[in-house]
């Protein structure tokens, strides 16, 4: 379980962006979190990945305090897809798969069973031998979330993982997502801006203002009361 | 670690090519020699020519490798560091600082009064020093500033003021150690002796096994510092320990050979196009091999065969470099770190 109790979340080291972020997240649940630009979403994920240090309070991944893991201990707990920068340009989709391996280089059948299944799921068989600077965004986009994925990690954290996809791939692989955690017992927090996504399993919808991070009940899970949320 | 044949292929070419180019730059030189006393030289230690061969020729063809070794290899790693096309073994001011230290010893030595120490020793040891020192600082400011822009940044004044310090010793130098100086400044392979090889050799094989030994963390460099940070990698110490180590070569290089333009930029140019891949290990094998052919063919063209004089190898790096990078800027229309 990731507990989160963030008094504050500073941009940087002096300005604001966001309070009282106390919740927490289970394996087998999806966590779709939304907020508006700049509230501090992708903030919030880099707090979680050791990448920002400014907060106040604390984060605890099953008991453990955050910052207590080396980077190496934390990437065998939590795995990222972030919206990189400009990527090396002779990559070639294995290769970057590849990358998953390193922080856990033991080679196991379940991995490769694991690793057939994700290629499988996502759709990439016939990417593997292209170079990244052949793919279109979107499909960059799958091969930043299957590389997530392949880390094999509890918890898993994606940023935006629809931008760029077109209305049928988007919805692969949200249906992929879900797929994952209630099968594998996987962990999910997820930010997006999409509201016209399917729901299944034990989902949850979160709303992140600069006062709150809301987990909605069922009665307020809709578009108008999320927007109303958001506006505030 | 899987080879694909067209790499076989193409690392068994560059193997053959290094070797003709041993050959070429031992059999090449001021006095002329026959294919017959060059073979008899080789092995006859009753030939004069045995002498010119072992003690002079092989030696220079030895530290030309190692100085393509080390300075590829340097060029390939700050290019990665800096996530940067133009970065080579000169951002860091590394070179300059050597320089500085060389400048020191040789302009400044009546100033300083170190005229004491013999020039064999004084130049590297000073030139060493020099490069450790800028190296020091610029480790001090890593520390406090964990950015690579600014460490690039960082790097390029170091090297302004070490040119600045340059220029005051050279106007209160006389004419005959601004000579000197200057064609230190030419950068050479001549007259390493087996001591200097050998610690060039230590500090290039340091620099390699560092690299490889760290492949799979320079691969994810590549991929960004969000991904490799997001994989684990300490990206701080890893920086840190490339910093340490391209720095450390590239100080003792120019400590021996003076500095040497543009091998370490454009090698690792040369090597990606050829490769087009990411992964490290293949990229180390052919920087080494690209570099030691480039500065073994400079060497050779630098010698002007059957003159007694010979070419600065600084200016023949950079007119050999210039239009090889300025083709693969045309070729791909844009750079790649």
């Amino acid at each position: 379980m990731i507990e989160l109790d963030i008094d504050q979340l500073y941009f940087d080291e002096v300005n604001p962006i966001a309070r009282d972020l106390k919740t927490s997240f289970s394996r087998g649940h999806l966590y779709y979190i939304y907020g508006r630009n700049g509230i501090g979403k992708t903030t919030l994920f880099k707090t979680l990945a050791g990448m920002h240090q400014g907060y106040k309070g604390k984060i605890d991944i099953e008991k453990t305090p955050l910052t207590d893991f080396s980077p190496q201990e934390r990437a065998k707990k939590l795995a990222f897809m972030f919206q990189t920068e400009t990527v090396y340009p002779f990559f070639k989709v294995h290769e970057y798969l590849d990358l998953a391996n390193i922080p856990n280089d033991k080679n196991s059948i379940k991995k490769d069973e694991f690793k057939l299944f994700i290629i499988r799921g996502l759709q990439l068989e016939r990417h593997l031998d292209r170079y990244l600077k052949e793919l279109s965004q979107g499909q960059f986009q799958k091969v930043k979330l299957a590389t997530c994925l392949l880390q094999m990690t509890n918890y898993i954290v994606l940023d935006e993982p629809f931008a760029h996809l077109d209305l049928i791939q988007k919805e692969r692989m949200n249906v992929f997502i879900q797929e994952l955690v209630s099968n594998q017992n996987k962990c999910v927090l997820l930010s997006t801006h999409h509201f016209d996504l399917s729901f299944k399993g034990n989902n949850h919808t979160l709303c992140l203002t600069s006062t709150q991070l809301k987990i909605l009940k069922e009665n307020e899970n809709s578009k108008e009361k999320l927007i109303e949320l958001l506006s505030t | 670690m899987r080879i694909k044949t067209s790499h076989k292929r193409l690392f068994i070419n560059l193997i053959l090519g290094l070797i003709l180019l041993f050959c070429l730059n031992v059999f090449l030189g001021s006095v002329k020699l026959s294919i017959k006393e060059f073979i008899t030289g080789l092995y006859d230690t009753n030939s004069t020519n045995y002498l010119i061969i072992h003690s002079l020729r092989i030696p220079k063809a030895l530290s030309s490798i190692l100085i393509g070794i080390g300075l590829g290899l340097a060029g390939f790693l700050m290019q990665i560091l800096f996530r940067n096309p133009l970065s080579g073994p000169y951002v860091l001011g590394v070179t300059t600082g050597g320089s500085l230290g060389a400048a020191i010893f040789i302009l400044g030595s009546s100033l300083f009064s170190i005229g004491f120490f013999h020039p064999k020793y004084g130049i590297p040891l000073f030139s060493s020093l020099g490069s450790l020192s800028v190296l020091s600082m610029i480790l001090i400011v890593y520390k406090r500033i964990k950015d690579p822009m600014t460490l690039l940044i960082t790097g390029i004044l170091f090297s302004s003021i070490s040119g600045a310090v340059i220029s005051i010793l050279a106007y209160f130098s006389t004419a005959e150690r601004l000579r000197e100086f200057v064609f230190w400044s030419y950068g050479s392979t001549h007259l390493m002796n087996s001591y200097e090889l050998l610690i060039l050799t230590l500090s290039c094989g340091l620099c390699f096994v560092f690299a490889l030994k760290n492949s799979k963390l320079l691969e994810a460099f590549l991929a960004g510092d969000i991904m490799a940070k997001t994989l684990g990698v300490d990206v701080d110490k890893i920086r840190v320990q490339i910093i340490l180590f391209t720095g450390l070569t590239v100080g003792v290089l120019t400590a021996f050979a003076g500095p040497i333009a543009f091998v370490g930029l454009v090698v690792p140019h040369i090597s990606r196009q050829i490769l087009k891949t990411s992964n490290v290990q293949l990229q180390l094998i052919s920087v080494c091999l690209i570099g030691s052919l480039f500065v073994l063919a400079s060497d050779i063209v630098a010698t002007l065969p059957s003159y007694a004089m010979s070419l600065p190898l600084n200016a023949v790096t950079s007119i050999i470099g210039a239009p090889i990078l300025l083709f693969i800027v045309i070729k791909t229309k844009r750079f790649i770190f």
